[in-house]
C-alpha cells in the first residue's frame, strides 16, 4: 500500500474515532461540562485549532488523478492532496515577493501574477500553500509523539504507583536516569543514532517527553490507590487488573487530556530546533525556518519564507497554549499551574 | 541530615551508572560500530577498511560482555573511559576531546552567566510586578505577553534579531566571538559580541519563566498567613517581598538550580548561530560530522552536571525549608 | 438475601478478632532501614455475633479505622487472628480471601471518595454481583440493583446517574446498597454517618436498623461519636492509642463507665440531664504519638486519676462481670469517681 493510501485510511480512522469521542463526551456530563467551559472561555483558540486540524485533514486526503492547472490538464504521477487540489496550480520558476507580478531576481513576469499571498520560494512553490501544509506536519508530530509517549507513561506510571515497592523503584530509577540527560541532547543523540525519519523524530520526542507524564501518572495513581472506592472494589472481589482498568485509568483520563495539550507546543518547538540541526521532518515549519538563515542573508533579503512558517507556527502554538490553560482549569482546577 | 545528603549522593551515583548504560545503548547498540564506521568512511567502504577504522578508534571489541569472556568488551571500555574522564580522541579529527571541552567552557560561561542572571532577575521582578497587580488588566496583559512569548520558536527570535539589529540597523555584529577578548579584558568588544545572543536568550525563556514565577507567587499570595500578615497591617510591598517571595523559594529554587548545568552546556542554538565557540558549538559540529565520540562525552558531562545540580537542589531545600531538615 | 450456607459453628461468634496488630514502619537513614513502628493497632480483640451491633469508639487517630480495615485485610496487619465465619482471614491466600470476605463488606466515611465518579450508579452497585457471579445475567443484576436502590429508599431510575448528582446522604445510601449487593452478613461501618448533617444522620441510622432487622445483619460500627452509638449498639469497645481500653454492653457503659478515658469521652457529650452536668472529666495534654506510646498505661499522661503504678506497669484487660476494663482502678473493684 502506498503512503497516500495509508494517509487516507488514517483520516478515516481519525474521523470515526473523533465522532465516537464526541458522542462519548456528550454522554458524560463531566466531560461535556468541561468542553463547554473551554469553549466559553477560549472560543478563539478553539476555532483556530479547529482550522488547523481541518487544514491538516484536507492535506491528508490524497489521490492520484488529473489536476486542472488552469491552462491545460496535466496527468500527475504523484498523489495530490485535497488541499492542493482546492488551492489549484501555483507553480512559478523561482522567488517572487508576496503579491508580486514579477520574479524577485530576474524580474520576468509570473505565471500567476498577484496571486501569491506569501510569495514563492526558491523553486517557485507557493509559500502560503507550504505554510498551510505545515499544519499537517505539526499535528502529525504532536499526535504521533503523544500516541507513543502517553501509553508508555501510563504503562510504567500506573503499575509503579499502584504496586509500589520494587516496581516503583525500577520505574523511578528509569525516570530519573532519563530525566538527567538534557532533553535536547537526548533528542539529538537518538535521532543521530537511529537515522533521520519522521518516525524516528517522533520516537525520540516521545522518549524525552514521556517521563514528565509518567511522574504525574505515578503520583496520581498513588493517590487513587488509597481512595475508598478502590478499597470497596477490592472487597467486591475485583482483581488488580479490573481495579486498574475500571477505577484507576478512567480517573487519570483528564490528566491525559491536559498533558496532551500542554505537551503539544513543546513538541512542535523541539522539532523546529531539530529541523535546524538537519534532523527535522520534511515539510515542517521548522525546516522552512531553518532554510531562512541563508535566504535572509541574500541581498535583497528573502523574508517571506520564514515569515510564512513563523506565522503558521506562532498561530498554532498561541492557540494551543491558551487552550491548554483553559483545558487544565476545566478538567482539574486543583492542579498547580506549572510552566 | 547527613544520612539525607548521603542518600541523595548514593542515588546520584546510581543514576550516573544508569545514564552511562543509556548512552551505551544509544551510541553502541542503536548505532553499531559498523554503521558508525560506514558513516565516517562513506557508504562504499569495504569490509577491510571498516575493520581498520574500528581498530584505529578502539571499536573492534565485542559489544557486550559474555559469561565466557567477561572482560574486554566495549561496554567495559565505555564505563572505564567515561568514569575516569579519559575521553580519548575525536573519531573525526583525532583531537583530544578533553582539551576541546575545556577550551569551550569559557566561551559558554561568558554567554550563559549573564544570560542566566539577567533572565532570573528580570523574570522574578516582572512576576512580582504582575502578581502585585493580580486580577487587574495589568496581570491579564502580562500573562498574555508571556504566552505570546512562549509561542514563538527560538529560531525565529534568533533569525529575527540578527536580521533586524545586525543586518538592517547594524548595531551589533551578526555573529562572531573571540576567546582572546576575555583574556584581554576587552569588555567593550565582549559586550558588543554578547549583547544580541544574551538578549535573545533572555527573551526566548522569559515568557515561560515569568508565568511560572507568577503562578507560584499568586498561589502563595492567597494563603492564609499572607492574609494574616496583611490584616496585621503589613504593607502590600512588604507582604510581597518578605512573606510571598520567601515562601515561594522552594519551587523557584527547583527551577533555577536545575537550570544551572545549562550554564556550562551553553545554549546550543545561540552559540551555533552567533558563532560562539563554546560547548554548544562543539556539539553542533559533532552532530554535523556524525562524531559520536564527542557527542557521547557531551551527553555524559551534561547529565553529570544535571545530577550534581539535582543533589544541590535537594540539599538547598534543607536550608530554605525547615520542614525538610527534620526529615 | 439470606440463605447463606453459614460455616459458623453453633455458639461461635460471626467475627472473632484476637490480638490484632497493625504497625507501620518508620524508615530512616541512608538505606531507609526500619527504625521503628507506628503502632496504629496494637493488640485489639473484638467479638461480633451474628445479627448484633458492636461499636468501636475512640478519638481520631486512635487506630479504630485502621483496625476496621486491617481485619478485612484492606491494610495488611502484622499479626493476630481474625476468625470470620469459622475461617482465619489473615491466613487465607489471596484467592480464597476474595471469596471469604464477600460476606463482610464495608461502608466508608467519605461520601465523595467512596464512589468512583466515572461510573454510573448501576455499575457501582453491580460490580460485586458481576465479579462474584450473583444473578444469572445482566438484566437480572440490573433488576437487583433496582431492588437494592429501593431498599435504601432511593429510586430505581437513579441507577443511570453519576455519583456527583447525589447529595451526601444519598451517596451513603448508594454505598450501603453496594455493600448489600453481595449478600453480606457483616457490615463494617467506618464512620458511615460522621460526614452527614445531623438530620440526615438520623435517617441513615434508621435505615441501618431497619436493614439489620430485615436481613439479620451484624454491624461493626466504627465512630468517634458516642451519642450515635447509644441508639444503635449492643456492645461498645472503646479504643485508645491502638488498644481497647474498655468493653461493655452499651447500657452498662453509658450507665457506669469504668475506665477514666471512657468517663471523659462520655462527659464530652452534651446532656440535658442535670445530674450529669457536674461531671466534667476533661483531659489535659495532647494524644501521645503511637510511634512511641507512653510506658505503663498508655493513658497515664492524660489521666485525671493517674497513680504511680500506672507509669511503670501496663494494665491488662481486667474481666469484670460481662465487661472488661484496662485500668488498675477496676482491679480494685473501685469506680474511682462516684456518679451522681
Amino acid at each position: 500500500m502506498e503512503s497516500w493510501m495509508v494517509s487516507n485510511l488514517v483520516v478515516a480512522v481519525l474521523l470515526v474515532g473523533g465522532a465516537w469521542i464526541a458522542v462519548a463526551v456528550s454522554r458524560h456530563d463531566i466531560w461535556r461540562a468541561a468542553v463547554q467551559q473551554v469553549w466559553k472561555r477560549r472560543p478563539g483558540a478553539v476555532l483556530v485549532v479547529c482550522v488547523y486540524v481541518l487544514l491538516a485533514l484536507l492535506d491528508s486526503v490524497a489521490w492520484r488523478g488529473n489536476v486542472d492547472t488552469g491552462s491545460d490538464v496535466v496527468a500527475q504521477h504523484e498523489a495530490v492532496t485535497l488541499l492542493e487540489r482546492l488551492f489549484g496550480d501555483a507553480q512559478e520558476k523561482s522567488y517572487s515577493a508576496p503579491l508580486a507580478d514579477i520574479e524577485f531576481y530576474d524580474h520576468s513576469p509570473l505565471k500567476h501574477p498577484g496571486s501569491h499571498l506569501f510569495g514563492t520560494d526558491i523553486l517557485g512553490g507557493d509559500v502560503f500553500l507550504m505554510t498551510l501544509k505545515g499544519a499537517r506536519v505539526a499535528l502529525l508530530i504532536g499526535g504521533l509523539t503523544s500516541l507513543i509517549a502517553i501509553p508508555l507513561a501510563l504503562l510504567f506510571g500506573i503499575p509503579a504507583g499502584y504496586f509500589g515497592k520494587r516496581i516503583d523503584d525500577v520505574v523511578f530509577f528509569i525516570m530519573s536516569t532519563l530525566a538527567s540527560i538534557p532533553t535536547l541532547l537526548l533528542l539529538i543523540s537518538i535521532t543521530v543514532a537511529l537515522g533521520r525519519s519522521t518516525l524516528v523524530v517522533c520516537f525520540a520526542l516521545a522518549v524525552t517527553s514521556w517521563v514528565g507524564f509518567c511522574r504525574i501518572a505515578r503520583g496520581e495513581t498513588m493517590k487513587l490507590r488509597e481512595m475508598d472506592y478502590v478499597h470497596a472494589a477490592r472487597l467486591m472481589g475485583a482483581s488488580e487488573t479490573t481495579i486498574i482498568l475500571r477505577h484507576i485509568l478512567p480517573n487519570l483520563m483528564h490528566l491525559v487530556v491536559i498533558t496532551f495539550v500542554l505537551m503539544f507546543s513543546g513538541l512542535v518547538l523541539s522539532e523546529a530546533v531539530l529541523a535546524w540541526l538537519g534532523i527535522g521532518v520534511n515539510g515542517s515549519w521548522g525546516l522552512m525556518i531553518a532554510k531562512a538563515k541563508d535566504e535572509l542573508s541574500r541581498d535583497p533579503a528573502v523574508w517571506w519564507n520564514v515569515g510564512g512558517a513563523g506565522v503558521g507556527l506562532f498561530g498554532l502554538l498561541l492557540a494551543v497554549n491558551f487552550l491548554g490553560d483553559a483545558v487544565r482549569d476545566a478538567l482539574d482546577p486543583r492542579t498547580r499551574k506549572e510552566s | 541530615m547527613l544520612a539525607y545528603v548521603l542518600r541523595k549522593l548514593a542515588y546520584g551515583g546510581l543514576t550516573v551508572l544508569g545514564v552511562l548504560l543509556l548512552i551505551f545503548v544509544i551510541f553502541f547498540a542503536m548505532a553499531r560500530p559498523d554503521d558508525v564506521a560506514r558513516r565516517a568512511l562513506g557508504e562504499k567502504a569495504q569490509g577491510a577498511q571498516i575493520e581498520k577504522w574500528k581498530a584505529k578508534h578502539g571499536y573492534d571489541k565485542p559489544l557486550w560482555p559474555t559469561l565466557a569472556k567477561p572482560g574486554g568488551s566495549l561496554l567495559q571500555a565505555h564505563y572505564v573511559s567515561l568514569l575516569s574522564f579519559e575521553f580519548g580522541n575525536s573519531d573525526l579529527n583525532d583531537s583530544p576531546i578533553g582539551t576541546t571541552i575545556r577550551d569551550g567552557m569559557g566561551a559558554s560561561l561568558a554567554l550563559t552567566i549573564p544570560m542566566f542572571l539577567s533572565g532570573l532577575v528580570l523574570g522574578l521582578v516582572l512576576a512580582l510586578f504582575v502578581a502585585f497587580f493580580r486580577e487587574t488588566y495589568i496581570d491579564t496583559m502580562g500573562v498574555f505577553l508571556c504566552v505570546l512569548g512562549m509561542s514563538v520558536s527560538i529560531l525565529i527570535y534568533i533569525i529575527g534579531s540578527q536580521f533586524v539589529f545586525a543586518k538592517m540597523l547594524r548595531w551589533f555584529p551578526i555573529s562572531g566571538f573571540d576567546t582572546d577578548v576575555i583574556a584581554d579584558g576587552n569588555w567593550n568588544l565582549l559586550l558588543r559580541f554578547l549583547a544580541l545572543p544574551v538578549t535573545v536568550g533572555v527573551l526566548s525563556s522569559f515568557g515561560g519563566d515569568t508565568r511560572f514565577y507568577r503562578t507560584v507567587f499568586v498561589e502563595e499570595v492567597n494563603r492564609d498567613y499572607v492574609r494574616t500578615a496583611r490584616a496585621k497591617g503589613a504593607g502590600e510591598m512588604r507582604v510581597m517581598l518578605r512573606h510571598v517571595l520567601r515562601n515561594a523559594m522552594i519551587p523557584i529554587l527547583t527551577r533555577v538550580v536545575v537550570a544551572i548545568p545549562f550554564l556550562f552546556t551553553g545554549s546550543l542554538l545561540l552559540e551555533a548561530f552567533f558563532g560562539i565557540p563554546g560547548l554548544g558549538s562543539i556539539t553542533v559540529d559533532a552532530i554535523a560530522g556524525n562524531d559520536f565520540s564527542v557527542l557521547r562525552v557531551m551527553v555524559y558531562i551534561f547529565a553529570l552536571l544535571f545530577i550534581l545540580a539535582q543533589i544541590a537542589t535537594d540539599i538547598s531545600y534543607t536550608l530554605v525549608d525547615p520542614r525538610v531538615r527534620l526529615e | 438475601m439470606s440463605g447463606d450456607s453459614s460455616q459458623t459453628a453453633p455458639g461461635e461468634p460471626l467475627l472473632r478478632v484476637e490480638g490484632l496488630r497493625t504497625w507501620f514502619p518508620i524508615k530512616s537513614g541512608v538505606f531507609q532501614r526500619t527504625v521503628g513502628h507506628v503502632r496504629a493497632v496494637d493488640g485489639v480483640d473484638i467479638t461480633v455475633h451474628a445479627g448484633e451491633t458492636v461499636a468501636l469508639v475512640g478519638e481520631s487517630g486512635c487506630g479504630k479505622t485502621t483496625a476496621g480495615r486491617s481485619l478485612l485485610r484492606l491494610i495488611e496487619p502484622r499479626e493476630g487472628v481474625v476468625f470470620f465465619e469459622g475461617r482465619d482471614l489473615l491466613k487465607l491466600p489471596k484467592k480464597e480471601l476474595r471469596d471469604a470476605r464477600r460476606t463482610a463488606q464495608m461502608v466508608f466515611q467519605d461520601p465523595m471518595s467512596s464512589l468512583n465518579p466515572r461510573l454510573r450508579v448501576r455499575d457501582i452497585i453491580a460490580e460485586g454481583m458481576d465479579s462474584f457471579g450473583i444473578g444469572r445475567d445482566k438484566a437480572e443484576r440490573t433488576e437487583r440493583v433496582a431492588e437494592l436502590l429501593e431498599r435504601v429508599q432511593l429510586k430505581a431510575d437513579h441507577m443511570s446517574r453519576y455519583p456527583h448528582e447525589f447529595s451526601g446522604g444519598q451517596r451513603q445510601r448508594i454505598g450501603i446498597a453496594r455493600a448489600l449487593s453481595v449478600e453480606p452478613r457483616l457490615l463494617v461501618l467506618d464512620e458511615a454517618v460522621s460526614a452527614l448533617d445531623v438530620s440526615i444522620q438520623a435517617q441513615v441510622l434508621n435505615l441501618l436498623s431497619e436493614l439489620q432487622r430485615d436481613l439479620a445483619l451484624a454491624y461493626l460500627f466504627i465512630t468517634h461519636d458516642l451519642s450515635v452509638v447509644r441508639y444503635l449498639a449492643k456492645r461498645v469497645c472503646v479504643m485508645y492509642l491502638g488498644q481497647v481500653v474498655e468493653e461493655a454492653s452499651a447500657e452498662e457503659l453509658f450507665r457506669d463507665p469504668q475506665h477514666p478515658y471512657t468517663r471523659g469521652l462520655l462527659s464530652a457529650i452534651p446532656s440535658i440531664d442535670p445530674d450529669r452536668r457536674g461531671l466534667d472529666v476533661s483531659f489535659e495534654g495532647d494524644v501521645p504519638s503511637s510511634a512511641n506510646p507512653p510506658s505503663g498505661c498508655r493513658f497515664h499522661t492524660r489521666c485525671p486519676q493517674v497513680m504511680d503504678r500506672c507509669r511503670v506497669e501496663e494494665p491488662q484487660l481486667i474481666q469484670l462481670s460481662g465487661r472488661q476494663s484496662r485500668c488498675f482502678l477496676s482491679e480494685e473493684g473501685s469506680c474511682g469517681v462516684s456518679l451522681g
